[in-house]
């Protein structure tokens, strides 16, 4: 995530290398809820208004 | 690096799709294309709209529009929100194209070349008053098995029996309801596929690498009663790719067009050629993933569907691939899916139930869906989409384990060292650990990957990482610095997360064990 502020998203052949991806001093930040959660009163809405005829 | 063609069987043009048309092609198809440009693959990767046919006409009619109007009103729509769900096509072209057109034409023209396209007379019925034939599913009437009462001319959906239109008491027509109806004689071009019978049967037959819900479905048409038929590839209708032959007129066909499903996988080298158009390039930059004497030899072309499609991509496609007698490029591997199912039942697109692809996204962003949808995958058999499982799968695997983890870092690494990576010690054991785990993780996805087995790799990308979400633990190891394809944006999170946890870890071990 933007958060990082990191580019290097090549695939880790070598995994020991790919955990050094960001150097000291590298600046990040502390992200927002990255997922929130459903609740149990919006699925029983969705439910219902999902269980027939579309709008 | 290899160069890797990946198409997506294309959605049709009348609706919105639904979350079971999704994971059917389209979703996989693009994990597959996103693992494979992460593995640093050339990929071709398309996908399009399917605009021909009856129901194309209907839609049409039903929206008071001009047919070609509504087709490109809904192609944006689709297109859009194919974007919504990060669905990556190289090209999302159109089966109407002039490509699509020129392509289907010269095919046909080949075929009748090689012998393998037949005339045939037929009586069909017309409704006088539509000014129209009528396709059999377009006839009602009564079911003289059942009585019930809006039997279709193919099948009753009531009792389900098989049916012919002269089998209907009081036949009309589902369009207007006009009892005006007549059996008029019409010619139509059949696919001479009984002939190529034996060369598909030893071509499916050496597949033995592919998913059997694949080869079973091919099998039993090649098998089941008197084998492999052929096939109808044209149609009375207006809208549609006029039957040519190559660039000359077919004597005896005008006023005809080639059958949705004749156009429909061309398209996927029609679509190829958009990408060339569309982005100014030459007729060598889309000819060089389809043609293996300009090319394509070394191309590996992988086609996703659902079951319902299978046929036509092991037989009838293959039969215009193989029969041209031009060195077209073959597919190597279909992937095919099972049904998800919606809540206790099916999804219905005429009955609007199920969630849709705009509903979707207006309730949550598009890797919740991504997330769910490609971890419950129906590849062995059916799946089935409940509000209670997704609740719980997304509460528990995306805000709990991940979400958490990712929360949990980032706060620890601020309160302890500020918004910056510190300097780490050397690295130890504990590390070492880390990173050989990593490793075999990711050998593990990379597998599963390979053999496109979706569920598989969406639960290895997904393990739970376990000892990071524990503080009572000294170090939090980070999550598996695993690339997760579907969800584009979380796997820099995870990438990124699991390095500067890396450094975290280094820097928080050394207070206690300094220069390790």
């Amino acid at each position: 995530m933007a958060a990082m502020r990191c580019t290097d998203w090549t695939w880790p052949e070598d995994v020991a290398g790919a955990l050094r991806v960001l150097p000291a001093g590298h600046a990040f930040e502390t992200p927002d809820v990255l997922f929130r959660k459903v609740t149990d009163e919006e699925r029983a809405e969705w439910q219902a208004r999902f269980a027939g005829v579309r709008a | 690096m290899a160069r890797h063609l990946i198409t997506s069987a294309i959605p049709y043009i009348n609706g919105v799709k639904h979350l079971g048309n999704l994971v059917g092609s389209q979703l996989p198809a693009d994990l597959y294309a996103r693992y494979l440009r992460g593995r640093g693959h050339e990929v071709m990767f398309i996908c399009a709209t399917d605009e021909h046919g009856t129901p194309a006409e209907l839609a049409a009619a039903k929206a008071g529009q001009p047919v070609a109007d509504y087709c490109a009103e809904m192609h944006a729509v689709q297109a859009e929100l194919g974007r919504g769900f990060r669905l990556s096509f190289d090209h999302f072209g159109r089966s109407s194209s002039a490509r699509n057109h020129v392509l289907t034409q010269h095919f046909a023209g080949r075929l009748a070349e090689a012998g393998l396209i037949a005339e045939v007379q037929e009586m069909q019925v017309y409704s006088v008053d539509d000014g129209r034939f009528l396709p059999d599913r377009y006839i009602e009437g009564t079911c003289p098995n059942c009585g019930y009462d809006k039997a279709r001319g193919d099948q009753c959906e009531n009792c389900t029996k098989q049916l012919d239109p002269a089998d209907l008491i009081d036949p009309r027509s589902a369009i207007s309801g006009s009892r005006n109806l007549e059996r008029r004689a019409t010619t139509h071009l059949y696919l001479r596929q009984s002939v190529m019978r034996e060369r598909l049967d030893a071509w499916i037959g050496a597949k033995t690498d592919w998913p059997v819900l694949t080869t079973s479905i091919a099998k039993k048409w090649l098998h089941d009663g008197d084998g492999l038929q052929d096939r109808g590839i044209t149609r009375d209708l207006d809208w549609g790719v006029p039957v040519r032959k190559g660039a000359e007129p077919w004597p005896g066909m005008e006023g005809k067009v080639f059958y949705v499903w004749f156009d429909a996988p061309i398209e996927y080298i029609a679509a190829t050629a958009e990408w060339a158009d569309a982005h100014g390039l030459p007729e060598a930059a889309w000819r060089r993933w389809w043609r293996e004497d300009e090319g394509a030899g070394d191309v590996r072309y992988t086609q996703f569907m659902g079951k319902d499609n299978v046929p036509f991509h092991t037989l009838s496609f293959p039969v215009t691939i193989m029969g041209s007698g031009e060195p077209w490029k073959l597919v190597d591997f279909i992937k095919s899916f099972n049904y998800l199912t919606y809540d206790g039942g099916q999804f219905s697109t005429s009955q609007g139930r199920g969630v849709f692809m705009d509903h979707a996204l207006a309730l949550l962003p598009a890797d919740y869906w991504r997330w769910w949808l490609l971890s419950h995958a129906p590849e062995s058999s059916d799946s089935e989409f409940t509000w209670e499982n997704f609740q719980a799968s997304v509460n528990k695997d995306l805000a709990d384990v991940l979400g958490n983890l990712v929360s949990r870092v980032t706060k620890f690494c601020r309160s302890k060292f500020g918004e910056t990576v510190p300097e780490g010690g050397e690295t130890g054991p504990r590390e070492a650990a880390l990173a050989a785990d990593l490793g075999q993780r990711i050998a593990a996805y990379d597998a599963a990957m390979a053999a496109i087995e979706v569920r598989k790799a969406a639960a290895d990308a997904g393990r739970d990482p376990g000892s990071a979400t524990n503080t009572s633990r000294p170090p939090p190891p980070g999550r598996p610095s695993r690339p997760t394809p579907r969800r584009p944006r979380r796997r820099r999170a995870s990438r990124s997360t699991s390095s500067a946890s890396m450094r975290c870890c280094r820097a928080r071990s050394s207070p206690t064990r300094p220069r390790r």
